[in-house]
């Protein structure tokens, strides 16, 4: 046999050079290739825990150098300029003293106040040098003390100052010339407008106190004189045309003060930055809280005491925008006060004077607070040396020095990058300061914080506003939630359309018709996100406005339209049945569906109508037909209210009561009254309504509930019958012709429906009776831009992905499971749901994963469909504002490394930790499932 | 040269295993060699396979003993495409009730195809055509107004590769039963110990019923798959190369429940194996092209076939 063969050709059994040298190469680019990638994720995760762990680290403070500036006098003020360069010090005598800050030596002197003049009070805004001063005649004086900077040209420059080298400075004049870092030369010097004298005309005697509030907007003047009396003044500056200090024009209210100025005279005085509040604060803590919110009738609104018991307030000073009052104590603690928004409070103007931030206590008396004039850093100095430097929003410690001996003055640099301390041996301490982000802390961005004003603490996000005055609100959680809200709500959605999606075109479809529906499906998933946002915005959001009560009946109306359409297909005879192609049951259901959801958008208005049909009390208080309650008709938990709340009118409803303007009010009149039936027939008052409804403006939460409950009502009655009516009717339903056996089937589906919303409506009204309400969490206030546009928008985009995985995981399960499950008679859905999907599950599951990482980092649709307010509500009809939406609407407007930038790494860096986590969980399940299944 | 060594080869990996296999092997290897002594017979005797391979309508050789059975199925003029490709060409043959029926032939000649149209598992394929009746017990499979699903139900089936499904033992072999709505504890349990008392298996499984079925050996796999299939007491039972991807001896073990099954079901079984078919089956049925050629009691067929083709393909000469 052998013989017969010819010899094959000598072949080499050596591998070539070549060979190796490929595979050597390709391993050495592979390798490095993936370190690249791995290298590259690491570093994204490095960069933005870089960028962030500067939020959290805390402030730094370096003394400089400590200078003597002996006085005889008491000092009312000392402020730095913004260049470090000059610091100005008025005495009690009227005397401006400028002093160079490296050498502590006063370089000019002027008489801000002539010197026969005895300046009793005196008061100086956070910002903007803006002085008060009274005297004892009775008379106050206005107007600004601050820095004059002047850039000198080169060509201008003196001849003395020409060698001046960068960062040095020298004195000039009765200015500071400093050479700045580019070259130039400035100038700065003290600069002085005061107006003149203007008569108080309330009251008698010396001014005792004074302070003066200014900004762009308004200006607003606080005095207290010597016999008590007090004025509270609008002030309106009138600049002359021929230049000069402006002249002021004061419109003066008197108030009622209750002050007893010679036993017991009140240490501070203060008119809030919005004008609303004068405050009068005693040395024992107590505080006299007037409303001035009206000037001609300012009415004293309460009385607190700030202090512990047995301590005495020993400092207090505006923080910057005025609003929030920072005390200190003789113990060494430090609290922020202010009027907070109280609906339900016992004052005339629904206020409370409470104290919001408790700060770490310094242990000795707090002698002077420092305020900073760009946020609300402040800095608080004890009389044993200690100098504090603080937070008021989020009640940080930034950093703490020493200067030794008790300290006289406190301040912060204007530009926050130093501390000035002055003890009580005229000595100078000057301090570098690095705060870094005291607005930031773990507290702040993820906890809850009590922002000026606000009735409580809260998770809010208000990162920027029209000024620096205004706080920062950097609260990460209604972010986070947000994001959370949006990927549920979109994943409620897609997951079972994807999977089901999946289901029938690997278990259902014919492979033909399934080769060009896949395809397709597949490319929705390229739809650019940008485009979805923008139909959602422009086309989905109205539609559902328009069609709310129908759409939200589509949810349940077209899965019952399609169990119908399955329960009548079982009427048409078997031979027929069996006619039908794949092509021509996708038809059917196309069309069922179609059917269904035209009948739940036209039966809608029906459902308004028997749902959200306003009660006649309703309509009579809408109308104007109510009259005040009286306090004792009130129930128990409105007295302990803060604030009402929509879901607090809701329960008063319940109760009979109603929250017109701002009162409890009870229904009164007729609904006959020509008035009120003007008033109906004008707003539609008596229309059903859903959205009223929402707005909880009619109706109860029952209703809602039974909406809500349906479903779930209607899944738990189809268990229930399957598990215990099916058993009994098997037994007897062999005895049916197959169109019997059918009218049984649709005999028990229409049952099942009934029942369904029996149950429905028992769950709801157990809900009603305990007092909750669908209204205060998922069935809200509806707002255009809402969760449910987002989610549908949304799952657009997801489905795809979904689908696409689902279906790929489900279409490589060997056929011979799926052979053997039908061989043993099951059906294609038994097969799919009970074979199919265990064994695919681990795939199906890495596509709801992958689904929930695009949803969860998705930023074009939620930008545009959502109206990004960063609330916390779990209602559908809400908006919402998503980590990554949030990073995309504010990155243009945060300046680099300032904190709002940081914040929004911060939000990044989140975003990130979200999805690592979401995808390690999943992996780690996955991995799990697919063990089981690995033996397949 | 070729079949003494396909037939040795197992032989030598049973020996070295149990004893029974090696004398049920041994009296094999008797068969074997008287059948060797023969001459080898006349190509021009081949008159059948020439011509169904030019494509002409031979009427099969069905011996008697097969049509005085009583029958669970009759087949009448059959006929498969898959799309323009005819796969079975008028087939007409009537299933003895109450026992092993073995289908044999060469690849492709359509015996796991007519299997497959038995329970309509054909009906998947979307390409797949057919023509003729087969009844079973005297009702009709193909008619229009039968529900497919139903129709599945009342046979069972066990494929070439074990497919338990990812759930428990217990869940696996009740699975015909779940699908029907049984949520009877005691009829779940009562089923699932007779059938897997049926395949054999109890035994090895009951301790362990809950564990996945996806756990154990091949051939336990494949006890488990015969006790699925058998748990809804079939009227047919049919198995598709049921021990082709099993080691020999779980394929004895598998053989021998085949048998014993065999007395209290009709079994339908293709097979690859000749001697399996021998071993087996009461009646085997050689298909050669998409029709049969002969069908008649096993042991007629093995040892003293009607046609020299038969003989020639049941001895290994051809096919």
């Amino acid at each position: 046999m052998t013989d017969s063969t010819p010899t094959p050709p000598t072949r080499r059994r050596t591998t070539r050079r070549s060979v190796y040298l490929v595979d050597k190469v390709s391993t050495l680019v592979i390798t490095l290739g993936g370190l690249v990638v791995v290298a590259a994720v690491l570093g994204i995760a490095i960069y933005l825990i870089g960028v962030t762990i500067n939020l959290f680290r805390p402030g730094v403070v370096e003394e400089r150098f400590v200078a003597d500036i002996p006085t005889t006098h008491r000092a009312l003020f000392i402020e730095p300029d913004e260049h470090q360069s000059t610091v100005l010090r008025l005495l009690d005598d009227g005397v401006l003293q400028t002093i160079e800050l490296d050498t502590g030596e006063v370089i000019a002197e002027q008489d801000v106040i002539p010197a026969e003049r005895t300046i009793t009070a005196f008061s100086r805004a956070p910002r903007g040098g803006y002085v008060a001063f009274g005297f004892d005649d009775g008379t106050v004086q206005l107007g600004e003390i601050g820095f004059d900077t002047q850039f000198v040209a080169p060509s201008d420059e003196p001849e003395q100052l020409k060698d001046l080298q960068a960062d040095q400075m020298r004195r000039f004049g009765d200015s500071v010339a400093t050479r700045t870092p580019l070259k130039q030369l400035r100038l700065t010097k003290a600069k002085v407008e005061i107006a003149d004298p203007i008569k108080l005309r309330t009251g008698d005697g010396a001014v005792l106190l004074v302070d003066y509030h200014a900004d762009d907007r308004e200006e607003f003047l606080v005095a207290i004189r010597a016999d008590g009396s007090a004025a509270y003044n609008q002030v309106r500056k009138i600049q002359s045309l021929m230049g000069g200090a402006p002249r002021i024009r004061l419109r003066e209210y008197s108030f009622p003060a209750k002050v007893d100025a010679v036993e017991h005279a009140p240490q501070w005085v203060f008119v809030t930055g919005d004008g609303e509040n004068a405050l009068l604060f005693w040395v024992d803590g107590a505080v006299q809280r007037y409303d001035t919110s009206n000037p001609d009738s300012i009415t004293l609104a309460e009385t607190v005491d700030v202090a512990d018991s047995g301590r005495t307030v020993t400092a207090a000073t505006k923080i910057l925008g005025g609003n929030t009052i920072a005390i200190g104590d003789d113990a060494g603690n430090v609290y922020g006060y202010f009027a907070a928004r109280n609906e339900l409070a016992d004052t005339p103007d629904k206020k409370n004077f409470v104290r919001a931030h408790t700060l770490a206590s310094q242990g000795a008396a707090i002698t002077s607070i420092g305020v900073s004039s760009r946020d609300r850093t402040f800095v608080t100095g004890d009389d044993r040396g200690g100098a504090y430097v603080r937070n008021m929003t989020s009640d940080a410690l930034v950093t703490k020095c020493d200067a030794g001996s008790p300290l006289a003055f406190a301040m912060l640099m204007p530009k926050v990058d130093g501390v000035l301390l002055v003890d009580d041996q005229h000595r100078m301490h000057v301090l570098e300061l690095d705060p870094r982000h005291p607005e930031a802390t773990v507290g702040s961005l993820f906890g809850k914080v009590w922002y000026e004003g606000d009735p409580e603490p809260s998770y809010t996000y208000q990162s920027s506003s029209g000024d620096d005055a205004a706080e920062a609100k950097y609260n990460l959680v209604p972010l986070i939630f947000g994001t959370m809200k949006a990927t549920i709500y979109t994943m409620l959605i897609s997951i079972p359309f994807g999977i089901l999606a999946a289901i029938y075109t690997s278990e259902f479809l014919s492979p033909r018709i399934r080769t060009s529906i896949k395809p397709s499906i597949e490319m929705m998933a390229s739809l650019p996100s940008v485009v979805l946002g923008f139909i959602a915005a422009m086309t989905l959001a109205p539609l559902i406005r328009d069609y709310l009560p129908g759409i939200l009946l589509s949810f349940v109306g077209i899965p019952i339209g399609v169990l119908l359409g399955a329960y009548l297909w079982h009427f048409v005879p078997v031979r027929y049945m069996n006619r039908a192609t794949a092509g021509g049951r996708l038809i059917m259901i196309i069309g069922i569906t179609a059917i269904a959801a035209f009948v739940s958008v036209a039966i809608g208005p029906v459902l308004e109508k028997t749902f959200f049909q306003p009660s006649n009390n309703d309509v009579l208080v809408r109308a104007g037909g109510y009259e005040a309650a009286p306090r004792d008709e009130w129930p128990d938990w409105v007295q302990q209210r803060s604030t009402i709340t929509n879901s607090d009118t809701r329960r008063l409803r319940q109760q009979g009561l109603y929250y017109r303007n701002g009162e409890i009010v009870r229904p009164a009149g007729e609904l006959s009254d020509p008035e009120i039936q003007r008033e109906i027939e004008l707003h539609e008052y008596d229309r059903a309504d859903i959205r009223a409804w929402q707005d909880g403006v009619i109706g109860g939460p029952w209703s809602g509930w039974f909406l809500i409950s349906f479903p779930g009502a209607a899944i738990i009655v189809a268990i229930m019958v399957t598990r215990y009516i099916d058993p009994r009717l098997r037994s007897w339903d062999r005895a049916f012709s197959p169109t019997g056996e059918a009218g049984v089937e649709l005999l028990k589906f229409l049952t099942t429906l009934a029942l369904s919303a029996v149950v429905a409506a028992i769950f709801a009204l157990l809900l009603t009776s305990v007092g909750l309400d669908a209204r205060d969490s998922i069935f809200g206030a509806f707002q255009q831009r809402n969760t449910l546009v987002v989610g549908i928008a949304m799952s657009v985009a997801v489905i795809p992905i979904i689908y696409t995985i689902a279906d790929d995981a489900m279409t490589s399960v060997p056929d011979t499971l799926r052979s053997a499950s039908l061989g043993a008679g099951a059906t294609r859905w038994q097969t799919a749901v009970r074979v199919v999907l265990p064994v695919a599950m681990s795939g199906v599951f890495s596509a709801c994963m992958i689904g929930l990482g695009r949803a969860a980092g998705e930023t074009m649709i939620v930008l545009m469909a959502t109206g990004n307010t960063p609330i916390m509500s779990w209602s559908v009809f809400d908006g919402l504002r998503t980590l990554s939406a949030n990073i995309a609407v504010e990155l243009p407007e945060a300046p680099k490394d300032h904190t709002h930038y940081r914040v929004l790494f911060l939000c990044g860096l989140v975003l990130f930790a979200m999805t690592f986590i979401i995808n390690t969980a999943a992996e780690i399940i996955r991995q799990r499932v697919r063990k089981r299944s690995a033996s397949l | 040269m070729t079949r003494t060594e396909t037939s040795t080869a197992p032989t030598m990996d049973e020996q070295t295993h149990t004893s029974e296999a090696e004398s049920a092997v041994k009296t094999r290897r008797v068969e074997m060699q008287s059948r060797d002594a023969q001459p080898a017979p006349d190509p021009s005797e081949f008159a059948v396979i020439d011509a169904i391979r030019r494509g002409e309508t031979v009427p099969a050789t069905i011996h008697d003993a097969v049509e005085d059975e009583p029958h669970v199925l009759n087949v009448q003029n059959f006929r498969l495409w898959y799309g323009a490709a005819q796969a079975l060409f008028d087939l007409n043959m009537n299933i003895p009730r109450g026992k092993v029926t073995a289908l044999i032939g060469p690849s492709g000649c359509g015996k796991s195809t007519f299997l497959r149209s038995i329970n309509r598992l054909n009906d998947l394929i979307p390409s797949v055509r057919t023509d003729g009746e087969l009844l079973l017990n005297g009702e009709p499979v193909y008619a229009p107004d039968v529900d497919v699903i139903d129709l599945r139900k009342r046979m069972g089936m066990v494929f070439q590769k074990s497919n338990p499904f990812p759930m428990s033992i217990y869940e696996n072999v009740v699975y015909p039963l779940r699908i029907d709505g049984e949520r009877r504890k005691s009829v779940l349990n009562e089923v699932c110990e007779k059938a897997l008392r049926g395949a054999a298996i109890w035994d090895e499984v009951k301790d362990r019923l809950h564990q996945p079925g996806t756990g154990l050996s091949g051939g336990q796999q494949q006890r488990i798959c015969i006790a699925r299939a058998i748990a809804a007491e079939p009227e047919v039972l049919l198995m598709d190369e049921p021990c082709s991807a099993l080691d020999p001896i779980a394929t004895l073990k598998i053989e021998d429940l085949i048998s014993e099954i065999g007395q209290r079901y009709t079994v339908v079984i293709v097979t690859h194996n000749m001697q399996q078919a021998a071993r087996v089956s009461d009646y085997t049925a050689f298909m050669y092209l998409g029709r049969l050629v002969e069908f008649g009691p096993t042991a007629e067929l093995f040892q003293n076939p009607k046609l020299p083709e038969t003989e020639q393909y049941v001895t290994g000469r051809f096919g």
